[in-house]
């Protein structure tokens, strides 16, 4: 219980660095939640631009919306143990009495605050500018969709961070690599099924494809879904728990790999 | 001139080695190429899946081709400062070298806009070899000169947003990204500028890559959308200059009053974590 109690502080500890962090400095309220506003603004005018249907316009929001939360468990959480550990931070986590899961929710959850007023943002870019309108019947459905695709996309996001203790200089490369690929693979901007059958399958081990393709279901009345949206909560239910139990194995395995080739605090390589 | 262009040559081959010699060439070549072609290819679902115009395509491949170029170069010489001063802690002992900061950042935009023309010809090559693109017309003149302006005028720029980078936290980096996102939205990149409202329309004229795209579509002999069609190309080219000569006065001004500011703040040698 007292662990429990202690991981617990410990999260909340980490999080609360990066709530100060933010009110420290205000720029990134310009940088992180109006300016990527805009750019998903540009994937509604390239569809007016090819004259589709205004469906397309409300699938686009959408995926604005839901792209800060990948950033968020790409740079703020899998990627952020690789500047912990060019800071020298990472060394003083591991000799804490303390999980490592612990220190990775308070960086999703202290990094929460700022992807939600981003998605706010492109939320009322899309209600007031481009007149998106939300099934108000699937509402209900879609915000337990979508809880159900930040729980599993988090537990992926605790996997990701186990490789980038191992990462040298390359890993900024390999975080930059997970954008543009993953807003494609995971249908950002467009229904997922438009990837063909074999890769929207595929593409459906990435919790966000079938977050996004449910609550567009549910919360746009979408009739181009891939999967019936039962199957993808079933299917996004089963990550959550495989992702949860997988992040703690990788978590230990990649932790150890690191200590035994000396790569834990290796700094600038 | 000569210790700066030998400076900014030693920076550009710095940079190139820091890009590319973290891993094999064969690890890192697919990693130069995934973002632009992963990128390319979300343009050409959304084409398939909305059954856009045949007359789109070939304008907005080739436009989100020659892009990549921007996001690299706009960010290249902020990234270099944020890289250098956060993360290698560097950025101090450039500072107490002998010569100027400035052809060392210099040498990182250059080395990154190499890095990203890999990405421009790779997309073009497979529009043309894969996707069956051709081009009415071909301006090599036309195309080398806009291509220079191009590449002078966002060198310009980055150097003012390596000068607001000296005084944001290391989260500077998303704003490179988010600047890069507003070109791309204004500069007709993807979509004609007739798409946008016509009171946002204004913010595409005054911006030098609109018309840096355009010149290269017009040296392709492509046509993308009319409002722009009442110039011509001459006339299109001064733009592009005028705009170089001011971005040029604009880049130096601000990177001087950043630089200013941060060593008054102490922030030349800041770290920060959150």
């Amino acid at each position: 219980m007292s662990s429990l109690r202690n991981n617990l502080r410990a999260a909340g500890a980490r999080a609360w660095i990066r709530v100060v962090a933010a009110n420290r400095e205000l720029s990134w309220v310009w940088f992180e939640t109006f300016l990527p506003a805009l750019t998903t603004a540009c994937y509604v005018f390239i569809y007016r631009a090819m004259g589709a249907a205004p469906e397309f316009e409300s699938y686009v929001i959408l995926g604005g919306i839901m792209i800060g939360f990948w950033l968020n468990v790409l740079w703020g959480m899998a990627a952020q143990f690789f500047w912990e550990k060019d800071m020298g931070n990472l060394d003083i986590y591991m000799m804490a009495p303390i999980s490592r899961m612990a220190i990775l929710l308070g960086m999703a959850l202290g990094g929460m605050t700022g992807t939600a007023m981003r998605s706010v943002v492109i939320l009322l870019l899309g209600i007031f500018a481009f007149r998106v309108r939300f099934e108000v019947a699937g509402l209900a459905t879609a915000f337990g969709i979508f809880l159900l695709t930040m729980a599993s996309l988090y537990g992926l996001g605790m996997m990701l961070s186990s490789l980038f203790l191992l990462f040298g200089r390359g890993a900024q490369r390999w975080a930059e690599a997970a954008q543009e690929p993953i807003y494609l693979l995971a249908g950002f901007y467009f229904p997922v099924r438009n990837l063909g059958f074999g890769v929207a399958a595929a593409a459906s081990l990435f919790p966000l494809a079938l977050g996004i393709d449910a609550m567009r279901q549910t919360a746009l009345g979408s009739r181009a879904g891939f999967l019936p949206v039962g199957v993808e909560a079933a299917a996004l239910a089963a990550l959550t728990v495989l992702f949860g139990l997988l992040a703690r194995t990788m978590l230990r395995t990649m932790e150890n790999r690191a200590k035994t080739e000396g790569k834990l605090t290796l700094k600038w390589q | 001139m000569k210790r700066a262009l030998r400076n900014a040559a030693t920076s550009f081959v710095l940079c190139w080695k820091k890009e590319t010699n973290w891993a094999g060439a064969w690890v890192y070549l697919p990693f130069a190429l995934l973002r632009p072609v992963a990128g390319a290819l979300l343009i050409f679902v959304m084409v398939r899946a909305a059954s856009a115009p045949p007359d789109y395509f070939a304008p907005a491949w080739l436009g989100n081709a020659f892009f990549q170029l921007v996001p690299a170069v706009l960010g290249g010489l902020a990234w270099a400062v944020i890289e250098d001063r956060e993360r290698y802690q560097m950025f101090k002992y450039i500072y107490l070298a002998p010569g100027n900061v400035v052809p060392y950042l210099m040498g990182h935009g250059l080395a990154r806009a190499a890095h990203a023309l890999i990405g421009v010809a790779a997309l073009a090559a497979a529009g043309v070899a894969l996707l069956g693109i051709r081009t009415p017309e071909f301006h090599p003149a036309l195309l080398a000169v806009t291509l220079a302006l191009g590449l002078a005028c966002l060198l310009a720029l980055s150097l003012a947003l390596a000068g607001l980078a000296l005084l944001v936290a290391r989260h500077g980096h998303f704003m490179t990204e988010s600047i890069g996102g507003v070109f791309f939205l204004f500069s007709g990149a993807v979509f004609p500028v007739d798409v946008l409202p016509a009171w946002i329309r204004p913010l595409a004229f005054a911006s030098p890559v609109t018309w840096w795209l355009e010149l290269l579509r017009r040296s392709l002999g492509l046509h993308f959308g009319s409002a722009l069609d009442g110039v011509s190309t001459p006339a299109a080219l001064a733009i592009l200059a005028g705009f170089t000569v001011f971005c040029a006065f604009l880049g130096r001004a601000a990177w001087f009053a950043g630089e200013r500011k941060a060593r008054w703040k102490g922030l030349l040698d800041a770290t920060t974590a959150y």
